[in-house]
């Protein structure tokens, strides 16, 4: 037997797997995603509302719901790379383009959802500004009032990268390693995400575990970034040579 | 045009998890020629699908050496271009629609033919705007075999990915498949439980059994390692007298025997002089009685 020439190139064939599955994850999450952003566009504006009504209003509500997309990036970061692992290698694509895809991916959401977060926010500001109302953001590190557009689209897309990685490698990680290592896993990497959102103060968990404050912007993003450089390692090292199930219909 | 791939395993074992004492291959040697129609050919459990898988890259092997095009398979990226498995679970995306699917191997294979793949799905009658979940078994059989044809990868293996399909469909298939390989020559691995209707496909058969390798060789040397024998009772059992039997059918006075190995051309002469039929053994009579004999390997440690 002898090795033959083929016109495929191996560079080539990666970027294909790498394009072709950067693109089904982003279009995917998206497509899912539409529903999100409308969701919690209305819950924002009813939960202003309702303050308001009844109430004082002393902070923005945006902050908090829309907020949320890094959670949900987590989320679609569980359900959609796993969902086409198979289907990627079956199509003869490497595991390697489908980390690389899923980091393009990651990157792309990160910054797409925190942009429309952002503009939503600055939207926000813009009617409780009118109405005379505070546009003030509470335990953010990178802004302080929803106006704040650069700084909540940065934040936001930091930490939207961190938990679309942290799904995937959670997910890949049961996949791989089963339920308990699996679980081991999963320990070191959500404390690695809710660390990374911590440090930037986006997302819901700051509410819940508190801040970095005294760290300024200069250290905060690259050390955000870091965290997710390793969760992006875990994740390589669970998806480099991860074993395929087998054909359950067959022997 | 695609230049067929070949495939070799040597002394190949894969242990699943911790269940070390049992190997689902256990040192299996066995060769595709490239260009060929390889019958892989196995009771439940033999280790065909998980042979395949390695072809595929799904997995490493324990130990032992698999290599496609002469090279190791696995995260190789041109040769994965080049190796499309079809499984009956269809490895498809199941809750959008079947474009889409088609859509993801289109970006992917080098060598995919769309205006085929469409073509094929007008024959098989499968729309491509519904999703696969809402298809029947069949028709999700159908598209597997469409994705497999499609590829023109030059190692395309299907994995018992036609069960679902009826008979019409299945020889549709069949003839599909002789077609397109005839047009386009590329490599072709084919497991199915349905021997009969695909051994005239086979140039080469490799069995597998208990995870072991039984059989690898031309599907003519294989067909030509017994004989059937059907006549009046007595002279048949004559006749198997210097033969070991395979099997054996009493009909009234009639005896049908598979002997194994060939005849000589006195025994066939004396055969036709006491009106004894003489006949090839098919693949899958062959397949049964082999694969029902006790464990060769076992019985050469002893």
């Amino acid at each position: 037997m002898s090795a033959t020439v083929s016109p495929v190139t191996a560079q080539a064939q990666e970027q294909r797997g790498t394009v072709t599955s950067a693109y089904t994850l982003f279009l995917g999450t998206w497509q899912i995603g539409a529903y999100f952003w409308i969701a919690v566009a209305t819950i924002t504006v009813a939960v202003a509302y309702v303050i308001d009504r009844w109430g004082d209003l002393e902070s923005s509500t945006g902050d908090g719901f829309l907020g949320s997309a890094p959670a949900f990036l987590g989320v679609m970061g569980l359900i959609m790379p796993p969902s086409i692992l198979t289907l990627h290698v079956v199509g003869g694509a490497t595991r390697r383009s489908l980390f690389r895809g899923t980091i393009v991916a990651a990157v792309g959401l990160g910054i797409t959802f925190a942009l429309l977060g952002a503009i939503g926010m600055l939207v926000e500001s813009l009617v409780l500004d009118a109405l005379d109302l505070p546009t003030v953001t509470l335990d953010a590190h990178l802004y302080d009032s929803s106006g704040d557009f650069f700084g909540i689209w940065l934040s936001w897309s930091l930490s939207g990268l961190s938990y679309f990685l942290g799904g995937a490698a959670i997910a890949f990680g049961y996949y791989r390693w089963g339920a308990l290592l699996g679980t081991v896993q999963t320990i070191g990497v959500v404390l690695l995400v809710l660390g990374a959102d911590m440090l930037m103060g986006g997302g819901p968990s700051p509410q819940v575990l508190g801040g970095v404050e005294s760290l300024s912007a200069v250290l905060l993003v690259p050390l955000s970034l870091l965290a997710s450089a390793v969760v992006a390692l875990i994740l390589y090292l669970t998806l480099r040579d991860i074993p395929l199930k087998g054909n359950p219909a067959s022997s | 045009m695609t230049t067929p791939y070949g495939a070799e395993l040597t002394d190949v074992t894969v242990r699943y998890g911790r269940r070390t004492d049992e190997a689902a291959l256990d040192h299996v040697s066995f060769t595709v020629r490239p260009g060929t129609i390889t019958g892989l050919l196995g009771r439940n459990g033999a280790g065909k699908s998980t042979a395949l898988s390695l072809l595929a890259s799904l997995r490493r092997p324990t130990s032992g050496t698999v290599l496609v095009n002469g090279v190791d398979p696995f995260e190789d990226a041109v040769v994965m271009a080049g190796v499309q498995l079809v499984r009956e679970s269809g490895d498809i995306l199941g809750d959008t629609s079947i474009n889409e699917t088609l859509g993801y191997y289109d970006e992917l294979r080098p060598h995919w033919d769309g205006d085929y793949a469409r073509a094929l799905l007008d024959q098989f009658d499968v729309d491509p705007r519904t999703t696969p979940a809402k298809l029947s078994r069949g028709k999700k059989s159908a598209l597997g075999c469409i994705v497999g044809l499609a590829s023109r990868a030059p190692l395309t293996i299907f994995d018992e990915s036609y069960l679902g399909m009826d008979a019409p469909s299945r020889y549709a298939f069949y003839d599909a498949l002789l077609d397109d390989y005839t047009d386009h020559p590329r490599t072709i691995v084919v497991s199915s439980h349905l021997i009969e209707e695909v051994e005239r496909l086979f140039e080469d058969v490799v069995m597998l059994h208990r995870g072991r390798t039984l059989v690898s060789e031309t599907a003519d040397a294989l067909r030509n390692r017994a004989v059937s024998v059907v006549g009046p009772s007595s002279a048949v059992s004559k006749l198997a007298d210097d033969h070991r039997v395979l099997a054996t059918r009493n009909l009234g006075g009639t005896t049908q025997l598979t002997l194994e190995g060939s005849l000589e051309p006195a025994e066939i002469a004396l055969a036709r002089d006491a009106g004894i039929e003489i006949a090839r053994v098919s693949i899958q009579d062959l397949f049964i009685h082999l694969s029902q004999e006790p464990d060769p390997m076992k019985e050469d440690a002893r």
